[in-house]
């Protein structure tokens, strides 16, 4: 057998499979020729290499957001839930949570604003009536694209909450809409719900965050973004 | 570091309670196969404890896998979310005719083949290599220090992945699929081909040259192989 066709069947013998003949023709050349025995033990060494590869930990907010958009996405039985679990300890925050929740449905809904007019030759596609909200009777902006599963939502560039806001949030909760612009300066910020004293100083923070701005066909985009913050998260970088 | 969270109404109480399945749950659990259907069963009904525990046995796998077809942790974390979020909303159409495992390894390898393709056009270059990044690692060294390992052990280790991860992302998304799939997952030929929806004969002959292209890739690394 010549090199050629040994080293073609060197992955088969690895896994067992080459026929009694061909096995042993394998094998004996193995033996007799240095250079497809280095092939041999480099092949076998390296897939060792793989399969030693270290397990890393899986970041808990990984976990925590999918299970918290799967609340979201059975809204019914996962607000009552939560409503029950937290009323006793946060008798104050729920009530201003739970309608500004519900009203907007599923939370991690993507509505997408392109800045740009210089989309006139691509026809933007239709948009629920119900999702436009205010936005249909303001003709002055670019009517709003609304794209859930293709867009991203924006990653942060800098800007951190300081820890002394952090600690505030302790006794609270916050739920808002920012809109992050297509240059990832954060634009606009409606508080919808929670404890209003903490919004002076969250959104003096929030103003100053700056993100990766998300990209639609090609294009950076204006994006919104709710969010809900309190000491029960998951300590982790927005993304 | 900002403890905002895209809102995920009503998430966080039980997500952090849930996510304290660990490790040695889930092996146990993993044992545990007929309790399978069970499970898919509860979370049909829109048992949310149950498709914890789902997120919980199969996250390690999930992320490991995408972070070794990607090679970098943040990008493997967004996929993870998009991965359980696409069973969390098929698990209707999934009849069971292949093992739970398989159908979750076929839906990883596509995501991140879409991913990466995306990835590629928009911001490879901003993203630090795998080697260089994860802030995980220090507090990884510290905690394997008190394990069995030495602390030589656990760098020698660390730069052997490191090394590995290298010569893994100079091969083809394919290869890099098939050979991750047979070598750290430890999945049979035909397992492989359900996942990967080809034929036996395909994945064998795929893998081959998998298995030559990462010993090439290696090789050129430097470093005893043999």
């Amino acid at each position: 057998m010549s090199c050629g066709a040994v080293r073609d069947r060197l992955s088969a013998h690895l896994d067992g499979e080459l026929a009694g003949r061909e096995a042993h023709l394998v094998e004996e050349h193995l033996q007799g020729c240095a250079a497809c025995a280095r092939h041999w033990r480099e092949l076998r060494a390296a897939l060792e290499l793989l399969a030693q590869l270290p397990e890393e930990p899986v970041p808990e907010v990984v976990a925590a957001r999918v299970l918290g958009r799967v609340e979201a996405e059975t809204r019914g039985p996962g607000l009552r839930a939560l409503y029950r679990s937290s009323w006793s300890a946060r008798p104050l925050i729920l009530p201003s949570l739970v309608p500004a929740a519900l009203l907007l449905g599923l939370t991690l809904s993507v509505a997408l604003r392109l800045d740009t007019p210089a989309v006139a030759d691509e026809p933007l596609p239709p948009v629920p009536a119900q999702m436009l909200g205010d936005w249909n009777t303001a003709p002055a902006r670019p009517a709003p694209l609304v794209h859930t599963a293709k867009v991203g939502l924006p990653r942060a560039r800098e800007g951190v909450l300081p820890e002394d806001v952090l600690d505030q949030m302790v006794e609270g909760s916050l739920f808002l809409e920012t809109v992050v612009g297509s240059d990832g300066n954060v634009s606009e910020m409606t508080v919808l719900g929670g404890n209003q004293e903490l919004a002076s100083p969250l959104r003096e923070a929030l103003w100053r965050e700056r993100y990766e701005p998300v990209r639609y066909r090609g294009r950076p985009a204006s994006v919104n973004v709710y969010r809900l913050i309190s000491h029960l998260e998951v300590r982790a970088p927005l993304t | 570091m900002a403890v905002s969270k895209v809102a995920s109404v009503g998430g966080a109480e039980m997500a952090t309670s849930e996510i304290a399945l660990g490790r040695a749950d889930a092996a146990e659990a993993a044992r545990t196969v007929p309790a399978e259907a069970g499970l898919l069963e509860a979370c049909r009904r829109g048992d949310p404890g149950a498709f914890a525990q789902l997120v919980g046995l199969h996250q390690g796998l999930v992320f490991n896998l995408g972070l070794r077809l990607l090679g970098d942790p943040e990008e493997a974390r967004d996929l993870a979310q998009d991965v359980f979020l696409k069973v969390y909303r098929t698990l209707g159409s999934f009849r069971g005719q292949s093992a739970l495992r398989t159908w979750i390894y076929r839906i990883v390898v596509n995501e991140s083949r879409n991913r990466q393709r995306w990835w590629r056009r928009r911001r490879r270059e901003k993203c630090l290599p795998l080697e260089s990044l994860p802030a995980a690692d220090s507090a990884q060294l510290v905690a394997d220090e008190s394990g069995a390992d030495s602390p030589f052990e656990t760098v020698r280790r660390r730069e052997r992945g490191a090394r590995v991860q290298a010569a893994l992302r100079q091969l083809s998304f394919d290869h890099r699929a098939v050979l991750l799939l047979r070598e750290v997952e430890e999945m049979s030929c035909d397992e492989i081909a359900a996942a990967l929806e080809l034929p036996e004969g395909t994945v064998k002959s795929r893998l081959s040259r998998a298995r030559e292209a990462l010993r090439q890739a290696l090789v050129r690394g430097g470093g005893a192989l043999s």
